[in-house]
C-alpha cells in the first residue's frame, strides 16, 4: 500500500488542497475484515470556508477574508498553519439513523432477525461516542454534576472505562481541567487490554473461519459483528488513553491496581488448594469494584475537604459510589439515534465560557481511523485521502503513538486536477540522472510506508517447507523450524506469511494454504523466477520489488528505509535475481539480455578491465556487469556458458588458487544442500569456484571467436 | 479575550430551590419576610455567556427577527435578582420554550440560511456558524436538563 506516516498537521494542509478542488466529499469508515473491505457512510463533510468563498463571491469584504485563505501565495509553512486552522471550518452532515442503520447491517450481512441484530445499535452507539471523544458532541451529564461545573476547587476526577471510552473524560480534560485533576485506576488500563486482546482473537478467530468456510469444511458463523464493537471498543479506548496521556496538557495520573492478590478479574482461578476459600468463581463487577476503591483510596490520602468524583455512566457503579457516601459524576453515554441525522461542526462553543473551541477535521478522521481500522474522505471524482490505522502490512512502534501518526495515502482524482498535490511531477523534465534519483526516492517513500520484517531466509524457507510437509504446525514445531525462542521473532515470520498468503493462523496453530505447495517446489527447484512471483504476494516484498525496479542501472540503491530488515531483503533480492551487492553497495539488475547480445556486453566489459595481460579476475568482471549493466552474476554465469556453447565467444579460466582477499564481496545466490533443503547460499565473487563449477577460474579471459 | 462587553446574551438555568435552614428576604419596603413553603425559591445553576451574534449569518430579515422573538421569550429585563420576575408561570421560561428555538434554528439552517461567517483568529480569518454552534449547544443543555423538575430559563 502507497501510504506515509503523518501527523494530523501534515493531512490537514493535504486535505485543504483537496477541499479548494471541491468542498464537499464523504465521510467513510472500513473494519477491513467485518466489512469485507467494503466502506461505510458516515455521511458528507463540507468545508464551509471554502463553500462561502464559492457561494458569494462578489459579497465584497466577507468573502475577501476569506478568499485569502485559499491563496497559493503563501509560504508552506504558512499554508500549513492556515490549513490546520482551517481545517476547523467543516460542517458534517450525518445520515439518519435508519439508513445507516440499515446499510451497516448489510455490510455485516445482519439480518433482523439473526441475534446479532441487537449488536448493530451497539456498533452504532460506538461510533456515536467518537464524535464525543473528538468534542463534537458533549455526554449528556447528570444536572446535579453540571451544577458543579466549572469546578470552583480542585477536584479529583477518577474515570471508569466507560468514562473513558463515551467521551466524558476527554470533556473532563478540555473543559474542566485544570480545576479537574484526572485519575485513571490501573484496571481501566487492564480492561482496554483485555478489549484489545478479545478483539485479535476474534480476528484471528474469524479469518481461520473464514477459511475454512472457503474451502466448504465448516460453516460455522463469523463473528464479524462483535469483532467490528470489540475493535471500536478496544483501538478507540486505547488511542484515548494514549492522546490524553501524550498529547494533551492535562496530567492523566495513574493510580494502584489495588487487585485483591487471591482473586483475579479477567479469569476464573482453578487452583485446587484455593477451592475452600470459593475464590475461583469470577465476579463480574470486580473491576467496578476496583475502580471505585481506588476512588476511596485516593479520597483517604487527600487532604480534608478534598473532593473526589467518579466518572461513569454506569448505573450500578454510581449507585454503589453514592451508597458509600461517594457523589458519582454520572453522564449518560450519547445514543447512535441522537448523533446520526445531526448537523455537526468544527467550531463549537465552549460550555462553560461560551469561546468558539476548535476541533480540526483531522482529529474526527484519527479517531475514525483508529476506531474503525480506516477512515477516508471520498470525494465525487474519485479523489480520496485515506487514514488507516490497522492493517496486516502496517506496522506499529511507539512514536506513531507519541507523534500521533497515522497511515496516509491520496488517491488523485480521476480528472487529474488534483493538480497541488505534494507528490506533483515537476515543470521541468529532469535529467536521466535525476530522474533515477527521483524514481529512487519516490520508491524509497513508498518503501517507507510498509512493514518490513526481519527474518533468517534460511529459517524462512524452512518454515515454508516444514508447512508443505506438514501442512499444520503447532508453535512449538514452529520455534523448531526457526532456532527461535523469542515470541517477538516468530511474530515476524507470522505477518510475513500471513501477508503471503501463505499461511492461517488459529491461535498457536499455524495451517498452510494452497499457495505454500507451489512455493515449495519452486524453492526445491532453485526456480528464482518463480520465487520472486510467489513472494510478490506479499506486500513488503512487492514494495522492496518496486523500490529496485524504479532505480536506475549503476545507481547504488539507498537501503536505509529498510533499517533492520535490509539484510533479508537485500538477500531476497539476490536470490530472485531482483538485484545484486558490490563491495556492500546494492544496485539493480533488471538485465537479462539474450546470448548475443550478452556475448557483445561481456566482451565490452573485459576489454574495459584488461590492463593487457589479456586476464581480468572473474569476481571484478562479474562485478562490472552488475554495476555497469544491471546483469545479475546468476544471469551472466548462465548467458556466459550459452554464448560459450553457441560459439558466440571463446572464454577461458586460469587459477588454481583460491583468491580470499575480496571474501566480502558476496552475492547470494538459491541453492538445494544436501539435505534437499533450499537455502541462501553465499558465493564470493573472487574465490574462483563459482563462474564454472569444479573448475578454478579466479581469472578470466574472454575473446571474440574466429 | 472575550469581556462583559462583548457578550451578546447571557443564558442562565434556575432550578427550585429548598433551603435547608429558614431564609428570610429583606426588601426595602416590605422588611424581613420569611421564605415559607409557599414560596418558589430558585437557584442559579448555570450561566453561560454568548460572545459571537447568533444571527449574523442569516441575511433574510423574517428569519432574524422571528428567531429573535422566539428568543425574546426567555428574556428578562435586567438583573438583580429581584427584577427576575420570578412570579412568570413556569411554563413561559421553561425548557420547552428554549426547544421551539432550537426546532426554528434548526430548520433554519436545514434551509441554507444561516451560513457561515468570518472571525478572526491571531492573523487568519476562519468561519464559523454561529447559529448552528449555538443550537448544538442549547440542545446539549436541553438534554442535561430535560428531566429534571423545576427549571426555568431566561436570558438577558
Amino acid at each position: 500500500m502507497n501510504a506515509e506516516l503523518v501527523s494530523p498537521d501534515q493531512a490537514a494542509s493535504q486535505i485543504a488542497k483537496e477541499f479548494r478542488r471541491e468542498p464537499h466529499c464523504r465521510v467513510q469508515v472500513q473494519e477491513q475484515r467485518a466489512f469485507k473491505g467494503q466502506w461505510l457512510c458516515l455521511g458528507v463533510v463540507c468545508d464551509t470556508r471554502r463553500q462561502h468563498e464559492r457561494g458569494g463571491e462578489n459579497d465584497g469584504e466577507r468573502d475577501d477574508d476569506a478568499a485569502s485563505l485559499s491563496q497559493n501565495t503563501l509560504g508552506d509553512e504558512d499554508e500549513q498553519e492556515n490549513a490546520a486552522l482551517a481545517s476547523t471550518a467543516f460542517e458534517w452532515r450525518l445520515p439518519d439513523a435508519g439508513k445507516v442503520k440499515s446499510e451497516l447491517a448489510s455490510l455485516l450481512e445482519v439480518g433482523e432477525k439473526d441475534d446479532d441484530y441487537s449488536k448493530i445499535a451497539r456498533a452504532l452507539d460506538q461510533t456515536a461516542s467518537i464524535a464525543v471523544r473528538a468534542g463534537l458532541l458533549h455526554p449528556v451529564f447528570d444536572p446535579a454534576a453540571i451544577e458543579e461545573m466549572p469546578f470552583r476547587r480542585t477536584t479529583t476526577v477518577v474515570a471508569d472505562t466507560s468514562g473513558v471510552l463515551q467521551g466524558a473524560l476527554d470533556f473532563v480534560v478540555r473543559h474542566l481541567h485544570p480545576a479537574a485533576r484526572v485519575k485513571i485506576p490501573a484496571i481501566v488500563q487492564m480492561e482496554f487490554v483485555n478489549f484489545a486482546d478479545r478483539f485479535f482473537s476474534i480476528r484471528r478467530s474469524n479469518e481461520a473461519k473464514a477459511h475454512r468456510n472457503m474451502d466448504g469444511k465448516n460453516g460455522s458463523k463469523l463473528l464479524r459483528a462483535n469483532e467490528l464493537i470489540e475493535h471500536l471498543k478496544s483501538q478507540g479506548g486505547q488511542r484515548t488513553l494514549l492522546r490524553l496521556e501524550l498529547q494533551a496538557d492535562a496530567e492523566i495520573e495513574r493510580t494502584y491496581l489495588l487487585g485483591d492478590p487471591l482473586r483475579d478479574a479477567f479469569q476464573s482461578d482453578g487452583d485446587s488448594a484455593l477451592r475452600d476459600l470459593n475464590i475461583s468463581v469470577s465476579v463480574p463487577a470486580y473491576a467496578d469494584r476496583l475502580i471505585l476503591e481506588a476512588a476511596r483510596h485516593h479520597q483517604a490520602q487527600s487532604e480534608p475537604g478534598h473532593t473526589v468524583r467518579l466518572l461513569t455512566s454506569d448505573q450500578g457503579l454510581a449507585r454503589m459510589a453514592l451508597a458509600e457516601g461517594m457523589t458519582p459524576l454520572y453522564f449518560t453515554a450519547v445514543k447512535y439515534t441522537d448523533f446520526f441525522g445531526a448537523r455537526l461542526t468544527g467550531q463549537t462553543f465552549k460550555p462553560f465560557t461560551g469561546n468558539i473551541h476548535d476541533i480540526p477535521l483531522t482529529l474526527v478522521l484519527w479517531e475514525l481511523a483508529t476506531a474503525f481500522g480506516a477512515a477516508r474522505l471520498l470525494w465525487d471524482d474519485g479523489g480520496a485521502i485515506t487514514i488507516s490505522a490497522l492493517s496486516d502490512d502496517m506496522s506499529w512502534s511507539p512514536f506513531h503513538s507519541v507523534d500521533d501518526l497515522l497511515w496516509f495515502s491520496k488517491t488523485e482524482a480521476a480528472n487529474g486536477t488534483a493538480s497541488t498535490s505534494r507528490t506533483d511531477a515537476p515543470t521541468a523534465r529532469p535529467s536521466a540522472e535525476t530522474a533515477g534519483k527521483e524514481a529512487s526516492k519516490v520508491a524509497g517513500r513508498a518503501a517507507r510506508n510498509t512493514s518490513f520484517q526481519r527474518m533468517s531466509v534460511n529459517s524462512l524457507f524452512r518454515l515454508i517447507c516444514g508447512l508443505d510437509d506438514n501442512q499444520v504446525l503447532d508453535a512449538a514445531q514452529v520455534a523448531a523450524l526457526l532456532h527461535v525462542r523469542n515470541a517477538r521473532n516468530v511474530n515476524e515470520y507470522r505477518r510475513f506469511l500471513l501477508s503471503a498468503d501463505l499461511v492461517e493462523v488459529d491461535d498457536d496453530r499455524w495451517m498452510a494454504t494452497p499457495f505454500v505447495r507451489p512455493l515449495s517446489a519452486e524453492l526445491r527447484n532453485e526456480n528464482a523466477a518463480a520465487l520472486r512471483d510467489s513472494l510478490l504476494k506479499a506486500s513488503s516484498f512487492a514494495a522492496f520489488d518496486a523500490h529496485i525496479a524504479q532505480s536506475e542501472i549503476g545507481h547504488s540503491i539507498d537501503m536505509s528505509d529498510l533499517s533492520r530488515s535490509a539484510t533479508t531483503y537485500r538477500m531476497l533480492g539476490e536470490l530472485t535475481l531482483i538485484c545484486a551487492s558490490v563491495d556492500r553497495k546494492v544496485y539493480t539488475t533488471p538485465t537479462h539480455p539474450a546470448p548475443d547480445s550478452f556475448a557483445q556486453i561481456a566482451l565490452r566489459r573485459f576489454r574495459d578491465l584488461d590492463n593487457g595481460d589479456g586476464l581480468v579476475a572473474a569476481g571484478r568482471w562479474l562485478e562490472s556487469l552488475i554495476q555497469h549493466d544491471g546483469i545479475h552474476p546468476e544471469v551472466a554465469r548462465r548467458a556466459l556458458e550459452q554464448a560459450n556453447e553457441e560459439g558466440l565467444l571463446r572464454r577461458s579460466t586460469e587459477g588454481s588458487t583460491m583468491q580470499t582477499g575480496f571474501d566480502n564481496h558476496v552475492v547470494h545466490v538459491l541453492r538445494v544442500d544436501n539435505g534437499g533443503m533450499p537455502v541462501a547460499k553465499p558465493v564470493h565473487l573472487y574465490r574462483g569456484d563459482y563462474l564454472i563449477p569444479g573448475k578454478a577460474s579466479v581469472s578470466l579471459r574472454i575473446e571474440e571467436q574466429p | 479575550m472575550a469581556t462583559e462587553t462583548s457578550i451578546q446574551f447571557r443564558l442562565s438555568i434556575w432550578r427550585d430551590y429548598v433551603p435547608p435552614r429558614p431564609v428570610a428576604l429583606r426588601g426595602e419596603q416590605t422588611g424581613f419576610q420569611v421564605a415559607t413553603s409557599g414560596h418558589r425559591l430558585q437557584a442559579e445553576v448555570y450561566s453561560w455567556p454568548l460572545h459571537q451574534d447568533h444571527l449574523a449569518g442569516i441575511s433574510k430579515k423574517e428569519i432574524r427577527n422571528h428567531l429573535q422573538e422566539l428568543l425574546d421569550k426567555l428574556k428578562v429585563s435586567r438583573l438583580p435578582l429581584d427584577e427576575l420576575e420570578v412570579s412568570r408561570p413556569q411554563a413561559e421560561c421553561s425548557l420547552a420554550v428554549l426547544g421551539d428555538f432550537v426546532a426554528a434554528a434548526e430548520k433554519a439552517i436545514e434551509d441554507g440560511e444561516a451560513v457561515p461567517v468570518p472571525r478572526s483568529s491571531g492573523d487568519t480569518t476562519v468561519e464559523i456558524n454561529p447559529l448552528l454552534a449555538l443550537v448544538l449547544h442549547l440542545k446539549w443543555l436541553i438534554r442535561c436538563f430535560k428531566d429534571r423538575p423545576g427549571i426555568s430559563v431566561f436570558i438577558r
